[in-house]
């Protein structure tokens, strides 16, 4: 049996749907109250968690593997394994503010939900920032004055734009990734080994 | 220790039958070049002021003999602790059981290692095994026009198959990082030995690699697979390298590789690395 560790939230139908197209027979009621879903037939078993969590789940080895986005894996800061980028959940990390915005004062005050990828990315360009770690309505930030940008994702740009707000930067892309632990990937070997393959079939 | 003293005896009755002579040397090392404090070094200073440093790798001691004493032919095996430091652990001591062929000839100096680490620690443990053979041919090539600085901390995330923390890092480094994409993401969808011809590495990596291959005996305890994203073997290691994971416990239990040790002399070493199991009764 492989554990799958799936994230709640934006991927959530996307991954349901890809693993259905894998041929894996499962369903998410979200009216249910099972903790688990599983196809006994195909030997897989899924659990649904916060994003931010699959990686913490999958590196202690409680999921053999996980499915989440670019940006939970780097924020998680854990080392797992990643062998498949999978084809949905494209969106990008960017750097956002207002549109002529200039660095005029360091520390630079930056709002986001990421703030390891907020940190690493003034890091990298030798800027002193100030991160405000916010749980949401980010773009709210630099509109009523508590930061100068914000670091967030962005699928389609629309509601940046709504705010008075644009992309100044793009930090990295993210997509959805299959995520494995060490120790499941040598231990259950064949299990999993077969779960990829099923999965690559429909990537390509 | 029973196991650990059954191991060292196997060990060394085959190392006897190929010809290593036993390297002694204290655990205490002086410290010849300010560069070997780098890292998890053990080291301090005596009364004199001179810095020492515990053994922290056996084939780097071999290696800074044969160099101190001019000698550029040895067939050395050797037994016991080596000593590191890390923030989280502390200082920690590992066992180590291995032997080193200088100079590297051919191939065939490769499978004599890999034989006898690999029967030794069969006929002492009969686990089921799992060899990994690479080559640190196919990412030195990949990062070769990067940055001297950049290419550590590359190679460091490469070694964790952290694809996404890969590609943020050449994102914000400005460095093109798809080659190394490519050959992590290859290590996980072609690993059987007969899809080598399928990947895209130098000529000299595939003929050097298939013939290892085809001069390795067939063992029943132990799957074979090639992997080329092995990549802490770049800063060490210079072709030819292996690691062997004991699939009870999935754990790493030995590795080792072709090496140089200057110039055009090269070396090919061994290493069993054992933690809990040296502590058996």
């Amino acid at each position: 049996m492989v554990n799958i560790a799936i994230a709640k939230g934006r991927l959530e139908k996307d991954i349901f749907e890809f693993l259905n197209k894998a041929g894996y027979r499962i369903q998410n009621n979200k009216d249910s109250r099972k903790l688990f879903i599983e196809d006994e037939e195909r030997k897989i078993k899924c659990f649904l968690v916060k994003p931010m969590d699959v990686p913490i789940y999958v590196s202690n080895n409680i999921a053999d593997v996980g499915i989440c986005g670019t940006d939970s894996i780097v924020e998680s800061e854990v080392n797992i394994l990643q062998p498949l980028k999978l084809p949905f959940g494209k969106s990008r990390m960017v750097l956002a503010g207002f549109k002529n915005w200039q660095l005029k004062r360091q520390p630079i005050v930056v709002a986001t939900k990421f703030p390891i990828t907020a940190k690493r990315y003034f890091e990298s360009h030798g800027l002193e920032a100030k991160i405000i770690k916010l749980n949401g309505s980010v773009e709210l930030a630099p509109i009523v004055g508590l930061a100068d940008v914000i670091v967030d994702i962005v699928e389609t740009g629309t509601t940046l734009k709504e705010n008075g707000l644009v992309i100044l930067d793009e930090i990295y892309k993210i997509s959805a990734m299959l995520v494995l632990n060490e120790i499941a990937y040598r231990t259950k070997r064949i299990e999993i080994t077969e779960f990829l393959d099923s999965l690559r079939g429909i990537t390509k | 220790m029973i196991n650990v003293a059954k191991l060292l005896n196997i060990f060394q009755k085959n190392v006897d039958k190929l010809g290593y002579d036993f390297f002694l040397q204290p655990d205490i090392e002086k410290i010849e070049d300010l560069e070997e404090l780098k890292g998890d070094v053990v080291f301090f200073v005596d009364k004199s002021g001179n810095l020492s440093k515990l053994r922290n790798d056996y084939t780097k001691s071999v290696i800074n003999h044969l160099k101190r004493n001019n000698i550029s032919r040895a067939k050395f095996w050797y037994s016991g602790f080596v000593y590191r430091y890390s923030v989280s652990n502390g200082l920690f001591s590992q066992y180590q059981l291995g032997l080193e062929k200088i100079p590297f000839g051919n191939v065939k100096d490769g499978v004599e290692i890999i034989r006898t680490i690999l029967e030794s620690y069969i006929e002492t443990f009969s686990s089921k095994l799992l060899l990994e053979i690479g080559d640190s041919r196919v990412i030195e090539e990949a990062v070769k026009d990067f940055p001297e600085q950049k290419r550590k901390e590359v190679l460091k995330i490469v070694d964790t198959k952290n694809t996404a923390e890969l590609e943020v890092f050449g994102e914000l480094n400005d460095l093109e990082v798809e080659k190394l994409l490519q050959i992590i993401y290859s290590s996980f969808e072609k690993r059987k030995i007969g899809e080598i011809n399928q990947l895209n590495i130098p000529y000299e990596v595939k003929r050097d690699v298939e013939e290892l291959l085809s001069l390795l005996p067939e063992y029943t305890n132990v799957e074979i697979e090639i992997d080329f994203s092995i990549a802490r073997t770049v800063e060490e290691y210079h072709g030819l390298t292996f690691t062997i994971y004991d699939l009870s416990t999935s754990k790493l239990v030995a590795a080792g590789g072709k090496y140089r040790l200057y110039d055009d002399l090269y070396g090919i070493g061994g290493t069993i690395f054992l933690e809990d199991k040296a502590w058996l009764i």
